[in-house]
C-alpha cells in the first residue's frame, strides 16, 4: 500500500471515523478538498467549529439550538397540548417536513439499549417527565421512536414512566416497515404513521 | 432452477477457480483436503449467506487475503441471474444480485433453497438442542418469509435483555420488563410456527426412516416447548408473561434469561424412546438420514423450486442399498453436489452426472457420463 504523507495520513483517518465513511470514500473527498483553493477548507473547518461551539440541546426540547431555546419551543403558534418524542434531532426535521404536526418535540438522544450501555438515565427521559408535570395544558405525548425493538421498548418504558400522570400516551402507527428509521421515511409515510397513532 | 456456473476468488484454499455445472448431478472426486467440501459451502453460501460448518465468515477467505468472493449464476425459466457474496475482513459481507448491490443480506433466504447431508448430521441426533433448534430454524426460514422478522427481533431482543442482566443493576425491574413484551411476542411466533412446522416434518421423517430401512420402527418428531403449548399465538403470549413474571428472581439472580424458545427442543422418538439415549449407533444415523430426508421433502413442497442437495462424503458410509436409494431420491429433485475420495463411492450412479477431480484447490479434470465408465 502506498505510504501517504503524515498530514494526508491524519485528514484520511479523521474522514473515515465519519459514519457512512470508508476508506475509497474518505479518500476521495481528501483528494477533492486538495485540489480546491485553499479558502474551501477554510469554509469547512471554520463552518464546523462554529457549528459545533454554538449548538447545544434545547434547554426545553433537547432539540439543536444557538439560543436557550429552539425555535419551535419559543414559537406562540405552536400547539401547546402534545409533545412528539423522537430518538434525534434529525427526526425532528423530519417531522417538521411533513407541515402537519403543529405541536411541540422531545429530543431523547437515542433509545435504551443495554448492550450499547445506554440505560435511563443516558436519555433526557428525567427531563420529559419534569415538562409533564409542569405543562398542565399537556393533553398526549406521542411516541416517534423508531419502529425496531429497541425503539418499542422505549416507547412502553416511557408509558410506564408517566403512568401516574393522566395525560395519553400513544405510539406512531405501524405504517413504517418495521426496523426503519423515522429519519428517512418519507413525507406521507410519517404522515400516515401519525394519523394512525395508537394509546398504549 | 438449477446453478449454471461457480466462480471463487480467494475462497478457502481456492484462489481463482470458475466451473460449468450438471443441471443435475455433480460429482466431487478427489484425496482428502484438496477443496471438495469448500465448493459445497461456497454453494451453501449463496444459499444461506452463511456457512454449514460452525465458521465464521472470515474465516472462508483464503490464508493472508483481506477479501473473497462467491459468484453463481442461477438458471431460471424467465433467465439468468447472478448472485454474488463478498467477504470482507472485518466489515459486514455484501451481497449483489445482478451486480445491484441489496441493503438486505437476508433477502437471498428462498432464493435457492439447500439441505446439506454430512456426517456432521450425527450430531443433530447426539448432540445438544442448539443443533437441533438451528436445523429447524434454517428450514423455515427458508420457506417463510415472515419468520425471518420474529426470528431477528426475537435474537435482538434476547441480546438487550441478557445484557441487561448482566449488568447486575440494582432495582432493574422497570427497565426489563420492557424487554419482556417483544421476547413474548416474537416468542410465541416462533414457538407456533416451529410446532407446526415439526409435526409436518414429522410425517415426512416416520416416511423416510420406512424408506430406508423397510422396517416397521415408528419415527417421531416433536417440538417441545418448555412452556406448554397453545394453538393461539395471543394465549402463548400471555402464558410466556406470566412464565417470565415467576421467573425473575432466577434470572436476576442467573444473569441471564431463562424463559423462551431458545430453550427449546426437537424430540426424536422412535418407538416411544428418545433415539438420543436408546438408540444404536446405526439407528442414530439412520435417524439423522431420515431427518435430512425430511428436510429436503418439506423444502421441496413449501419453496418455489427444488432445493439443491449438498452430499459431502455421505455416500461412503451408505451401503449398496441405500447409495441406489439416494441417487434414486436425488435424481427426482433439484440439483445435486455430491462429494467423495473415490469413484468407487458412486458406482450406483449410473444415470448422466458430471465429475470433476479435484485436487490442491483446483478442478483438474472434468468428465460427463455415466460413473464408473
Ligand atoms: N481460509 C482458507 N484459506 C486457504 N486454505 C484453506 C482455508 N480454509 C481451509 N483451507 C484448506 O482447504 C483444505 C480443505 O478443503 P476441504 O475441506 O474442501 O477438503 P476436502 O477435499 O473436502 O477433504 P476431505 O476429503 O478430507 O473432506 C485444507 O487443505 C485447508 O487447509
Ligand atoms: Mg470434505
Ligand atoms: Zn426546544
Amino acid at each position: 500500500m502506498a505510504e501517504y504523507p503524515p498530514s494526508l495520513e491524519r485528514l484520511l483517518h479523521e474522514l473515515e471515523k465519519l459514519p457512512g465513511i470508508g476508506p475509497r470514500t474518505a479518500q476521495r473527498l481528501a483528494f477533492h478538498l486538495l485540489k480546491q483553493p485553499m479558502e474551501t477548507s477554510r469554509a469547512l473547518s471554520s463552518a464546523l467549529v462554529d457549528a459545533r461551539a454554538k449548538l447545544h440541546p434545547c434547554q426545553d426540547c433537547y432539540n439543536l439550538t444557538e439560543e436557550t431555546l429552539c425555535r419551535i419551543c419559543t414559537m406562540s403558534t405552536r400547539d401547546k397540548t402534545s409533545i412528539l418524542v423522537v430518538e434525534d434531532p434529525s427526526d425532528v426535521v423530519a417531522f417538521e417536513r411533513t407541515h402537519e404536526y403543529h405541536g411541540l418535540f422531545h429530543v431523547l438522544g437515542g433509545t435504551l439499549s443495554p448492550l450499547e450501555g445506554r440505560g435511563p438515565q443516558d436519555l433526557t427521559l428525567d427531563a420529559l417527565v419534569a415538562r409533564v408535570k409542569k405543562n398542565s395544558n399537556l393533553k398526549e405525548i406521542i411516541v416517534a421512536t423508531d419502529p425496531t425493538v429497541e425503539g418499542d421498548s422505549t416507547a412502553l418504558y416511557i408509558q410506564q414512566l408517566l403512568k401516574g400522570v393522566r395525560i395519553k400516551v400513544t405510539r406512531l402507527a405501524r405504517g413504517m416497515p418495521s426496523g426503519g428509521d423515522v429519519e428517512y421515511a418519507d413525507e406521507s409515510t410519517l404522515l400516515k404513521a401519525l394519523e394512525g397513532r395508537r394509546e398504549i | 432452477m438449477h446453478v449454471s456456473s461457480l466462480r471463487l476468488s480467494h475462497f478457502r484454499n481456492y484462489q481463482s477457480m470458475e466451473v460449468g455445472f450438471h443441471p443435475q448431478l455433480n460429482l466431487f472426486l478427489g484425496s482428502n483436503a484438496q477443496g471438495k467440501t469448500n465448493i459445497l459451502e461456497a454453494l451453501y453460501c449463496l444459499s444461506t449467506t452463511r456457512s454449514f460448518r460452525a465458521a465464521a465468515d472470515e474465516e472462508m477467505i483464503q490464508f493472508n487475503q483481506e477479501a473473497g468472493a462467491i459468484e453463481g449464476v442461477l438458471q431460471q425459466e424467465e433467465g439468468q441471474e447472478q448472485i454474488q457474496l463478498e467477504l470482507r475482513k472485518e466489515k459486514n459481507k455484501v451481497l449483489l444480485v445482478n451486480g445491484k448491490k441489496q441493503k438486505k443480506l437476508s433477502s437471498l433466504l428462498g432464493r435457492l433453497p439447500a439441505v446439506v447431508f454430512s456426517p456432521d448430521d450425527l450430531f443433530l441426533v447426539k448432540g445438544g438442542p442448539a443443533l437441533r433448534r438451528r436445523y429447524l430454524d434454517v428450514t423455515i426460514l427458508q420457506m417463510d418469509q415472515g419468520y425471518l422478522g420474529h426470528f431477528q427481533q426475537y435474537e435482538r431482543t434476547l441480546k438487550q435483555r441478557n445484557s441487561l442482566l448482566r449488568q447486575k443493576i440494582p432495582n432493574v425491574e422497570a427497565q426489563l420488563v420492557i424487554w419482556d413484551e417483544p421476547l413474548a411476542e416474537h416468542g410465541a411466533a416462533l414457538i407456533i410456527k416451529r410446532a407446526e412446522v415439526a409435526r409436518r416434518l414429522s410425517e415426512f421423517a416416520g416416511q423416510a426412516l420406512k424408506d430406508l430401512t423397510g422396517g416397521a420402527e415408528n419415527f417421531e418428531v416433536r417440538y417441545e416447548p418448555q412452556l406448554p403449548l397453545e394453538n393461539n399465538e395471543g394465549s402463548l403470549k400471555e402464558r410466556m408473561l406470566q412464565a417470565l413474571a415467576q421467573a425473575r428472581r432466577e434470572e436476576l439472580a442467573r444473569g441471564v434469561t431463562v424463559v423462551g424458545p431458545h430453550r427449546d427442543d426437537l424430540g426424536l422418538w422412535v418407538n416411544g424412546k428418545p433415539l438420543r439415549k436408546f438408540g444404536s449407533q446405526g439407528q442414530q444415523r439412520t435417524g439423522a438420514l431420515a431427518l435430512k430426508l425430511a428436510q429436503l421433502s418439506l423444502l421441496t413442497e413449501g419453496c418455489h423450486t427444488a432445493p439443491l442437495v449438498l452430499f459431502d462424503d455421505v455416500m461412503a458410509e451408505l451401503d449398496e442399498k441405500r447409495q441406489a436409494f439416494f441417487l434414486n431420491r436425488l435424481q427426482q429433485g433439484g440439483q445435486a453436489f455430491l462429494t467423495g475420495t473415490s469413484a468407487n463411492d458412486f458406482l450406483a450412479a449410473s444415470k448422466n452426472a458430471r465429475i470433476f477431480w479435484v485436487e490442491a484447490g483446483q478442478i483438474k479434470m472434468t468428465q460427463e457420463g455415466p460413473v464408473g465408465a
